[in-house]
């Protein structure tokens, strides 16, 4: 800033002054700064302290808490607050006490108003207990005397009266009439900024802010706006330009008052897991022990007990105890309820936690870094996520609620933050672009986008990139994408407190009602090393359990995923052929391409299968070099023998997250702490600046241990690669027993698979056509929806047979409600239904009822074709109170039945699947003379042939890691082609590529290692060929 | 003195009869002409001709396409695609948000062209225009011809139409609708022109619609082949209603578009004169039949026409608005006589004319016991009415009190809506129109707490400025600023009183 009073920022001799009142984005749509900006600009300015006093929230508080560490910076803890009748005032927590007073204080509050906004009176000020807080009044602009004398009686000797002045002409007087103010209420005058961002460049910002949260454009604000950029973190000499320096003096006063730091929290645990007698110690160590007996009934191996007493020692030293305690006690209730469930996460890939049975990852067969969840040089708490069956985690949650009280237990909260779409919508909206114009550019953001393409995105929208809208459009969208929005509630992250949660943490109001959220995310819960406990929900896990219970059926035999024979060669065989659509993790269309070329025989090939095919690994260049080194075209080699141990069992590449951070201490000397501060760098998108920090020192370090600047940089571009999207072997690993439990499903019993699969829908890659479609090119008999025979559910017939047919189940049918249905299965037990009357009578249906029946041909047993079906349907009257019997006489018309086509087309409209001919059946003549070929033709085809096919448009999609490469799933009767069409293709033929549904494509066969693509030119719309047909597309997920 | 005096509002002959008996008693009965305008909604918008560009309609909170030009068409868009969609498609597509509003104005002017072929339209079936044509046949020599002629005089005022003519207006719409320039002289002949329409020709709600596919019921023909009953029990008595209409077995009710009354009359002089005081009496004569004419009509004029003639010379016409519908003689009279006494004429007048521009209801206002005016605003009103016909139109502006941070944007004082700051320091009640750079030396600063102003970013107008109160060395009080980008220039921007 080039004003001349501002020079001499840094002059450290001038006094010292804390600020008390500054609020961050967290006080959403008003605080212009994340709370970390904050803190690192108190910290440069020298101030001695900063208070963050977000409105009615600590939401900000352990962002800043973090940072404040960092930059040793004292932090107070504090909220503004505003009363119904206007009083305005800010409170501080001197000590833990305090802390929880206030938390409670905002929880009161927030509980009292809908999501979003809060309510508190004068009566609850003073009734609430808040020994321990002090208090400072923000007085109105014409303050009245009564407030503060009330204030000064509510706190005694704890309450003071800001004196808050931004150069708006009248400073002295205000200051003259607060001073005199102050003597006449008997508050200390102290001085407060009112700050709304870190630096007077935000101002920008902050008005448009302030635009969105009034809903206007910022040129109608008025005086809404403040008048000046005076609302920032001031530097020390400027402030002693404006206020009196015993005003600045007092608030070292307060500041020395305000003792409490978030660290206090740690070690806050439930207590009730542990029996008497026993301490958290040696009660884990008692279960471990119990474990250990039931995993190796014949004594566990060395290393393996090795491994448990490491770890026990660690945990103990870390006082993690309740964590394994909390988790086991969780996974205890899911195996007595008989709930599928499997632990992953670092930390539940460790032995104490496969002896604890919240996992079966054998911590014999892999070589996990225990380290990365505990370690001794940071504070944070072991990660161990549990998945569930996505039907019953519900059952999980409630035994928590339960077991703990819903004062002690809640969901953790989840961040919602400007993306680049929201900012641009909200920001437009705020500079008054017209309507049309912001829909335009929101709609256009829609498609594969990031922030980087936005400037390309407004060209197209309309907007010249060099105007001045434009150019202020994009730097305030730029700076408010990542600026919190609403805390909403996370999908499973469980925080469990000793006694009362608001007294840790204040609890909110979530959108649904009696539900509640607390003002943390997991992030803050971890960092702060609370408990909290991952429940997860996971279809597939639903899935298996499903197709396990039709084997208990069929076989008469109980099963469990540990009766899953292991290491059956069927099964690898099965998934080199890239046959593998429904198998968990392993079934999207990447994988089906990698798997032929990586050809996983054994349980730790699929572990690095499952991982591989990241953006991380992509990114990183790491997957030609490994499959290049797998089939022996390229020499496997180590720079050391240090990395070969590393790298050893993924052939010299890094693949997982765990080996960067290992490469990373064994070649370049960082610390386990050290290492794991990459790891939160790789995963921090905000700032991307910090992973640079670590660079040098990578650098350096490999260059100190003799390894060559090339293999430095190497590992370094790797380490940029894996971003945020390394993933841990841990998680890989508990995500291959999923797969190949389900795979080997897949491979011995595909009616029980699919029909599992379909029963647990929604879930997967792929929508129930295709299943369905996949289970009859297995030779899975798929027989149709009747109203006569059909369940809820999917079923077997018959279900005690090895390889029986599969009913589809009226859950398919589109419009039919689950009462309906229910009411359709119960009175056919009494009797089979004689017609439509009949079902309609007895089963109770409505006309929808009856008519989604009709249009998914459920009653074709009934009435023969649909259309009969849908007239007799339609015909049906509510049964009237006085006639039980509706007197129906009406002669049928005549219908001209559906041809076949019509039916496919009617089936897909009506559940989404067809068990009649493929449309391109249909087509096949036609196709024929125009030599179009067939999908299982281009597998005869050599390399390079130009060949034309044509499909059922089943995916679309266009990874950022494809640069601009769009990939396209068609489908004919024979099976799919996967096609690669290159940006300019894509963009020259749009309307083909976007609005097909049947398309006919021209390209080039590429065949390598068993995968099959076709390389894209001219594409057309087959569209009208079958008309009315409804394929519903996976596009750009 | 020749006075010619005429009053013209449109006059409606007799209701038409729409009944199907008249028909049937062999009597040729009424036959409709339907002009649909497909693009209506697009003509009306400033939408460019030589690139893509849509209409957009918000359906179900979310923006759809309702019509499209042959260059969106060319990318695929068509009506009913999602905003969203259609951008994918075409980035570079212009749309605009369709405006009911002009569309009725559009097709009110269409209205009154029509009027010009037959005296009985109807505006109910828009985007369409029903006419009537059957009494006007003769006249135009056929129905094709007459057809021919209203498409040239519609396409004139830039709208294409599509024309079907049938006996029932209701099937005159559903053909001209789907596109067909069909002519059905015979209630009988109804239902084979419209057998093959497609059931969502009728324009029932989307479900009932589906419901129809759904039982092979494609088109009207598989319609009416079904039992009436079993139709009704099945969709309800709408789709009979509308199946009825348009094979004329029902009447269509309609009503009938007026054109909106208007005044019109001139008055000539009995000797050429550029004297007002010869003239206007004439004025004034006119202005008191337009009195009676509102007063007949409960109505008010917001703008009034005059034309005073000149012997081979175009007239000299004016202009009279009015801020709130007025329709006395004596009010008009005064705000004419004000201009026109300023108005130097280029010829003598030969001939003077008085007519109505914008007719609008007439909202009683309360008069008291002696018929004076209570309502002050009003007399109010007639006042500025009477400054600005002195003074010019330009002359009279408003004091626009803006809430903005920014001094040459507010002139102090608070706006409605938005809360002004309770302090707002003092500001002198002259600005000047541009600051002026003033030396810095010359000036005592006499309030060293500066007031700084940082805003307006937002336009081209924005400051970022610290003002401060100085006096000058004659004593003068100032009020002078400087930027805080360059804080060595000071500028002088207002004066205290």
């Amino acid at each position: 800033m080039a004003c001349s009073d501002d020079c001499g920022d840094l002059d450290n001799s001038g006094i010292s002054y804390a600020e008390l009142h500054a609020l961050s984005n967290y006080s959403f749509l008003r605080g212009a700064s994340h709370p970390e900006e904050l803190v690192a600009e108190a910290a440069r300015l020298g101030y001695a302290a900063l208070a963050l006093t977000d409105e009615c929230s600590l939401s900000g508080m352990v962002k800043a808490h973090q940072e404040a560490r960092k930059q040793a910076l004292p932090l107070i803890i504090g909220s503004e607050f505003r009363l119904e009748d206007g009083f305005r005032f800010v409170l501080l927590a001197t000590n833990r006490a305090g802390y929880g007073q206030l938390s409670a204080f905002i929880t009161l509050g927030r509980r009292q108003a809908p999501k979003g906004c809060y309510r508190l009176n004068r009566e609850q000020l003073a009734e609430h207990p808040l020994t321990d807080c002090l208090a400072i009044w923000l007085p109105q602009a014409a303050p009245v005397d009564a407030d503060g004398l009330w204030l000064a009686q509510r706190f005694p000797g704890r309450s003071w009266l800001a004196v808050e002045l931004f150069l708006n002409g009248g400073d002295r007087q205000r200051l003259a009439e607060l001073q005199a103010l102050a003597g006449r209420v008997g508050l200390p005058p102290v001085a407060c900024n009112d700050v709304h961002m870190h630096c007077r460049e935000r101002q920008i910002l902050q008005d448009t802010l302030t635009a969105i949260r009034l809903k206007r454009p910022v040129a109608e604000l008025g005086y809404a706006l403040f008048p000046n950029a005076e609302r920032h973190l001031r530097p020390r000499p400027r402030l002693t330009r404006i206020y009196p320096a015993e005003l600045l003096a007092e608030t070292m006063r307060i500041a020395e008052r305000c003792r409490f730091s978030l660290d206090e929290l740690r070690y806050e645990y439930p207590q009730e897991l542990v029996p008497e007698g026993h301490s958290p110690t040696s009660w884990l160590r008692h279960l471990t022990e119990d474990g250990l007996a039931l995993r190796w009934p014949d004594g566990a191996p060395g290393k393996v007990l090795k491994q448990v007493e490491h770890e026990l020692r660690l945990v103990a030293d870390m006082a993690y105890e309740p964590f394994f305690l909390t988790v086991h006690d969780v996974v205890g209730f899911a195996r007595q309820r008989g709930i599928l469930y499997q632990g992953r996460g670092s930390a539940a890939n460790s032995a104490v936690c496969y002896c604890l049975g919240i996992t079966e990852v054998d911590p014999g067969r892999l070589d996990l870094l225990f380290e990365r969840f505990i370690s001794r040089e940071r504070d944070e708490p072991p990660d161990i996520d549990v998945d569930f069956e996505h039907e019953r985690r519900e059952e999980v949650i409630q035994y928590l609620y339960r077991k703990y009280g819903r004062h002690r237990a809640a969901l953790a909260a989840s961040l919602t933050t400007y993306r680049a779409k929201s900012a641009v919508r909200d920001v437009a909206k705020a500079l008054g672009l017209g309507l049309a114009q912001v829909d335009a550019l929101a709609q256009t953001l829609d498609y594969w986008d990031s922030s980087e393409t936005l400037a390309t995105r407004l060209r197209e929208a309309g907007l010249s990139p060099d105007s001045p809208t434009t150019r202020r459009l994009l730097s305030l969208s730029q700076a408010l994408i990542g600026f919190p929005r609403h805390l909403s509630q996370h999908v499973g992250g469980f925080v469990i407190a000793a006694d009362e949660l608001s007294n840790l943490v204040p609890v909110e109001n979530a959108t649904m009602p009696e539900r509640t959220v607390i003002q943390w995310d997991k992030d803050d819960l971890e960092a702060l090393g609370l408990l909290k406990v991952d429940v997860l929900a996971l279809g597939m896990l639903t899935a298996i359990r499903k197709a396990l219970g039709y084997l208990e059926t069929s076989t008469g035999r109980p099963w469990s995923l540990a009766a899953i024979p292991p290491e059956d060669p069927a099964v690898y065989a099965m998934l080199q052929r890239g046959d593998s659509m429904g198998v968990f993790q392993v079934e999207s269309r990447a994988q089906m391409t990698m798997l032929p070329r990586l050809k996983p025989a054994n349980y730790y090939d699929l572990v690095i299968e499952i991982a591989i095919v990241r953006p991380g690994p992509i990114q990183g260049e790491m997957v030609h070099p490994y499959l290049a080194r797998r089939s022996g075209r390229e020499p496997v080699t180590y720079p050391s023998p240090a990395v070969e141990k590393v790298l050893k069992r993924t052939l010299g590449v890094p693949i997982f997250q765990e080996q960067v951070m290992q490469l990373a201490m064994v070649a370049a000397g960082f610390t386990a702490g050290e290492a794991d501060q990459l790891r939160r760098a790789m995963a921090a998108w905000r700032r991307r600046g910090e992973l640079d920090r670590f660079e040098q020192k990578l650098l350096a370090g490999m260059r100190a241990r003799g390894y060559t600047e090339q293999f430095a940089q190497q590992i370094y571009k790797q380490i940029r690669g894996f971003g945020e999207y390394g993933f841990p072997e841990s998680h890989s690993a508990s995500f291959a027993l999923l797969a190949y439990a389900s795979a080997w499903l897949k491979c011995h019993h595909p009616a029980a698979f699919v029909c599992a699969l379909l029963n647990s829908q929604p879930m997967g890659f792929y929508a129930p056509s295709q299943l369905i479609q996949d289970a009859m090119r297995h030779s899975v008999e798929i027989r149709s929806l009747d109203v006569r025979y059909s369940d809820w559910d999917c079923t077997l017939e018959p279900p005690e047979q090895l390889h029986p047919a599969v009913r589809l189940g009226l859950r398919l049918v589109k419009g039919l409600s689950w009462a309906g249905a229910g009411r359709i299965v119960a009175a056919r037990a009494a009797r089979p239904y004689a017609d439509v009357q009949d079902l309609s009578l007895r089963a109770a249906l409505d006309r929808r009822d009856l008519e989604s029946l009709a249009a998914a041909d459920a009653l074709h047993g009934l009435t023969g074709h649909r259309r009969r079906a849908f007239w007799e349907a339609a015909g049906v009257e509510a049964p009237t109170p006085l006639y039980s019997e509706p007197a129906r006489d009406e002669a049928v018309p005549l219908l001209r039945a559906p041809r076949e086509h019509e039916d496919i087309v009617a089936d897909y409209a009506s559940t989404g699947l067809s068990l009649r001919r493929h449309p391109l059946a249909l087509l096949r003549p036609r196709l024929e003379r125009l030599g179009i070929r067939t999908a299982q033709d281009l597998w005869g085809l050599r390399n390079g042939t130009a060949v034309r096919v044509a499909g059922l448009v089943l995916c679309r999609q266009r990874p950022q890691t494809a640069a601009g490469v769009t990939f396209v799933t068609i489908e004919d009767e024979t099976g799919h082609v996967n096609l690669i069409i290159w940006p300019s293709t894509a963009e020259a033929q749009r309307k083909a590529l976007l609005q097909s549904r049947i398309l006919l494509v021209a390209g080039t066969v590429q065949q390598e290692e068993g995968v099959l693509h076709l390389l894209a030119g001219k594409l057309n719309d087959l569209g009208d060929w079958l008309d009315g047909l409804e394929v519903q597309s996976r596009d750009f997920h | 003195m020749l006075a010619e005096v005429a009053i013209t509002s449109l006059r409606s002959p007799d209701r038409v009869p729409d009944d199907p008996r008249g028909v049937c008693s062999g009597s040729p009965g009424p036959l409709w002409l339907c002009a649909h305008f497909p693009d209506l909604s697009r003509d009306v918008l400033p939408l460019p001709a030589d690139r893509p560009a849509a209409v957009i309609e918000t359906a179900k909170g979310r923006p759809l396409l309702q019509a499209t030009n042959i260059w969106a068409a060319g990318y695929g868009l068509a009506p009913g695609l999602p905003l969203s969609a259609a951008y994918a498609l075409c980035p570079d597509l212009v749309i605009a948000e369709r405006d009911p509003d002009r569309e009725r104005q559009a097709l009110e002017r269409l209205a009154r062209c029509a009027l010009g072929f037959t005296p009985w339209v109807s505006l109910d079936l828009a985007p369409a225009l029903l006419l009537e044509v059957r009494g006007s046949l003769k006249l135009f020599g056929g129905l094709e011809v007459l057809t021919s002629q209203l498409m040239d005089r519609l396409a004139a005022s830039g709208h294409r139409a599509v024309c079907a003519a049938t006996p029932s207006p209701y099937a005159s719409a559903l053909l001209a609708r789907w596109g067909r320039e069909a002519a059905v002289e015979h209630v009988e002949e109804l239902r084979s022109a419209l057998g093959d329409l497609p059931g969502a020709a009728l324009g029932l709600d989307e479900r009932t619609h589906e419901r129809l596919l759904k039982a092979g019921l494609a088109t009207l023909r598989d319609l009416w082949r079904l039992p009436r009953e079993g139709l009704v029990r099945r969709y309800g008595t709408e789709l009979l209603l509308r199946l009825d209409r348009a094979a004329g077995l029902l009447a269509t009710p309609l009503r009938e578009f007026r054109s909106p009354p208007c005044f019109h009359a001139r008055f000539e002089l009995s000797s050429e004169t550029d004297r007002l005081a010869y003239f206007f009496p004439a004025i004034e004569q006119l202005l008191q039949r337009l009195s009676d004419f509102l007063y007949e009509r409960d109505a008010g004029l917001t703008r009034l026409h005059l034309a005073l003639e000149h012997r081979d010379r175009p007239p000299t016409r004016l202009k009279q608005g009015s801020r709130r519908p007025e329709r006395a003689a004596a009010h008009f009279g005064r705000l004419l006589r004000e201009r026109l006494e300023r108005l130097s004429l280029p010829a003598p007048v030969c001939a003077v004319a008085v007519s109505s521009a914008a007719l609008v209801p007439w909202a009683a206002v309360a008069t008291d016991l002696f018929g004076q005016c209570a309502d002050e605003a009003a007399d109010w009103q007639q006042l500025l009415d009477q400054l600005e016909a002195r003074l010019g139109p330009q002359a009279l502006k408003p004091l626009v009190l803006r809430a903005d941070h920014r001094p040459e944007r507010a002139c102090g004082g608070t706006a409605q809506a938005l809360a002004a700051p309770s302090r707002l320091a003092p500001r002198p009640l002259w600005l000047l129109a541009r600051p002026r750079r003033v030396p810095r030396g010359e000036l005592a600063v006499i309030r060293p707490q500066p007031e700084r102003i940082e805003s307006g970013w937002w336009d081209a107008a924005g400051i970022r400025r610290d003002y401060h109160v100085a006096t000058d060395r004659r004593g003068a009080k100032l009020w002078i600023y400087r930027e805080l980008e360059r804080p060595d220039r000071w500028y002088l921007h207002g004066l205290f009183g």
